[in-house]
């Protein structure tokens, strides 16, 4: 179990997160949403150990998330909203760059999971000719190669066709019901009654929704 | 970490024909201002031309047929004849723009044939100018010789009638004119062809070689910009963080496929050098100093692209800076057309340290220092990398 603890953090002066509590169990689809530039990415970059919090604890299972300078990859998986990628590289270099020699994955399973995002057919093309759908799966692509418990993305699908967030929903979709954690920024409707659990940040406060409400919550916000 | 560092190999590998094509314009455009530089600054001080005015009264075509014949010998190779009229040549003479009159008289060379012998008249403008002085030694000199010659076949032939020898007087007269030829003393040894540069004891081929050679060096790490000043968000650094690689190691990841690509064109271009010129020769002292200008170029190059962050800015940063301290290590123009404190500042400025060495190294008076040199140029450079790496970092962390 995923849980957080009294998580602030502010950038010098100004306050973004304050007193952030919450829980998430295996399989959970946690959705967070919120108006631009509320925290939304601030909180993921937290919870994914890029940033420290001023205050509060982070801890899987019983025992502090992040211990070490080194985040641990197959614990916590982290998909930003820019892609990470080197352009002139070839899609399987890149995965490479991002794969961790801890995780013992099959190569089977390796070419299965490229296979499930589309990406068996491009492995040796350069990053810089593909699509920002294909970046963005190379990004996920990228992550759970190395199989974490925690799957963290910064609006995943923002900007991409609907066949693109097809098989990016199936995929996520797919690992929670495997027993993995997925949380998420978003600010497409249709991905709010996959959530099991959503979220709204506003004033740095975090406050449990549910897809119904959400949307006027939203627009009440702003 | 090694995943990395073969990645970057992998880029930089990626960037070369890229630059490579990229440095050919410029390289061009280098190569014609070097060579243009190089007709500016030598001068050939062995050829004189004297402009003489050429008046003939003679009507006779012969003058047509022994003038070119003249004038394409030895003796009279530093004269250019210019047919005029009697009163624009001595209009000429008086301005100065021919520095003699030959004035040919009617019937002149029918006369030589037939001993009648009428004389041609010189005019000289007297002044002391350089070439009057050499037209009037030429015709006194001349005047003297054909007197001499003159003289001893006169007294030849009157001895040899008085023995009843008349038959032999051909190879007498042969015999004067050899000899009275051989008091003229040979060009060559008199006038020799001196050519002065300003490059020293370089040869301007050899000196231009070697800023032909930097600007290349120069050319080729700009065109490396993007591979220094890779093309990804914060979130590609924050990423590599998670992974506990610092923005230290990045650098580090960068610069050692950088080293290799320099050491590899340092080196190619360093083996077309040897093939190109014979007399070149490789000695150890020549490999640590091409060592060393790799390491500086490339710690130099990373540190101003790192400075800049921005592949556009950091070209023209680089590419300026670098255009500059060839310019003060005298490689576009010779120390000579430049003020003086420019020697003075070459050690202090990478570019132009690697450039002395390298004339040094064409005039195999390459010394231990000069590499030493690069290697303290080299050092604070990575010192101050790590400098930007760091603050990179916290930018990163925040």
């Amino acid at each position: 179990m995923l849980q957080a603890e009294h998580i602030s953090f502010a950038y010098r002066k100004k306050q973004v997160l304050k007193d952030i509590c919450f829980t998430a169990a295996k399989g959970d689809f946690i959705g967070i949403i919120g108006q631009n530039g509320c925290g939304k990415s601030t909180l993921l970059s937290v919870l994914a150990g890029v940033r420290r919090p001023a205050s509060g604890t982070l801890s899987f299972h019983g025992s502090p998330l992040f211990a070490g300078t080194r985040v641990p990859a197959e614990t916590v998986g982290y998909v930003p909203q820019l892609n990470p990628l080197l352009p002139e590289l070839s899609v399987r270099d890149n995965l490479k760059l991002w794969r961790r020699n801890t995780v013992s994955s099959s190569g089977e399973a390796q070419d299965s999971l490229y296979r499930q995002m589309g990406l068996a057919e491009y492995l040796g093309v350069p990053v810089a000719k593909l699509s920002e759908g294909m970046k963005k799966r190379i990004s996920i692509t990228s992550v759970l190669q190395n199989a974490p418990e925690i799957l963290i993305l910064d609006e995943p699908s923002a900007a991409l066709d609907l066949p693109c967030k097809e098989i990016i929903h199936n995929q996520l979709l797919l690992f929670a019901e495997n027993g993995g954690i997925v949380l998420f920024t978003t600010h497409e409707e249709a991905e709010f009654s996959l959530c099991s659990t959503l979220y709204i940040l506003k004033d740095g406060v975090l406050q449990q929704t549910d897809s119904v409400r959400a949307k006027d919550a939203l627009i009440k916000q702003s | 970490m090694t995943v990395l560092f073969f990645l970057q190999l992998k880029r930089a590998l990626k960037a070369v024909p890229k630059l490579i094509a990229g440095a050919v314009i410029p390289l061009f455009l280098a190569g014609m201002a070097v060579f243009w530089a190089k007709e500016m600054h030598t001068k050939n001080t062995g050829t004189v031309t004297a402009p003489v005015a050429l008046v003939n009264y003679d009507s006779e075509s012969y003058l047509e047929l022994i003038l070119p014949l003249i004038t394409e010998t030895e003796a009279a190779n530093s004269f250019s004849f210019l047919e005029m009229d009697e009163a624009q040549a001595m209009d000429a003479l008086r301005t100065g723009s021919v520095c003699a009159v030959l004035v040919l008289p009617k019937e002149m060379f029918s006369g030589i044939l037939d001993s009648t012998n009428i004389p041609a008249l010189l005019y000289l403008p007297g002044g002391d100018s350089f070439p009057s002085l050499l037209v009037s030694k030429y015709a006194e000199a001349g005047a003297l010789t054909l007197g001499a010659a003159q003289a001893a076949i006169y007294a030849a032939t009157d001895l040899y009638r008085e023995y009843g020898l008349t038959g032999h007087l051909s190879d007498i007269y042969y015999d004067i004119n050899v000899a009275n030829l051989n008091y003229a003393i040979a060009r060559e040894s008199v006038f020799s062809a001196k050519s002065t540069t300003a490059t020293g004891e370089l040869s301007p081929m050899a000196y231009y070689g070697c800023t032909l050679f930097l600007c290349l060096l120069l050319f080729l790490g700009a065109g490396m910009g993007s591979f220094l000043c890779t093309p990804a968000p914060m979130t590609f650094y924050r990423q590599l963080r998670r992974n506990g690689i610092n923005m230290f190691m990045l650098e580090a990841s960068r610069f050692l496929p950088f080293v290799l690509f320099y050491l590899f064109f340092v080196f190619a271009l360093g083996g077309l050098a040897l093939i190109l010129f014979p007399d070149l020769s490789l000695s150890a002292s020549a490999v640590l100093f091409l060592i060393c200008t790799a390491l500086c170029f490339s710690a130099c190059t990373q540190l101003v692209f790192s400075l800049f962050r921005n592949a556009g800015q950091g070209l023209l940063a680089f590419t300026f800076s670098g255009l500059f301290m060839i310019l003060f290590a005298g490689g576009f123009l010779p120390y000579a057309f430049l003020p003086d404190f420019f020697s003075g500042l070459t050690p202090f400025l990478p570019f132009s340290a690697c450039l002395k060495g390298l004339r040094r190294l064409a005039a195999a008076s390459l010394a231990p220092k000069d590499s030493f040199i690069l290697l303290i140029h080299t050092a604070l450079a990575l010192f101050l990398l790590a400098v930007c790496s760091l603050i990179r970092g916290k930018e990163v962390d925040t």
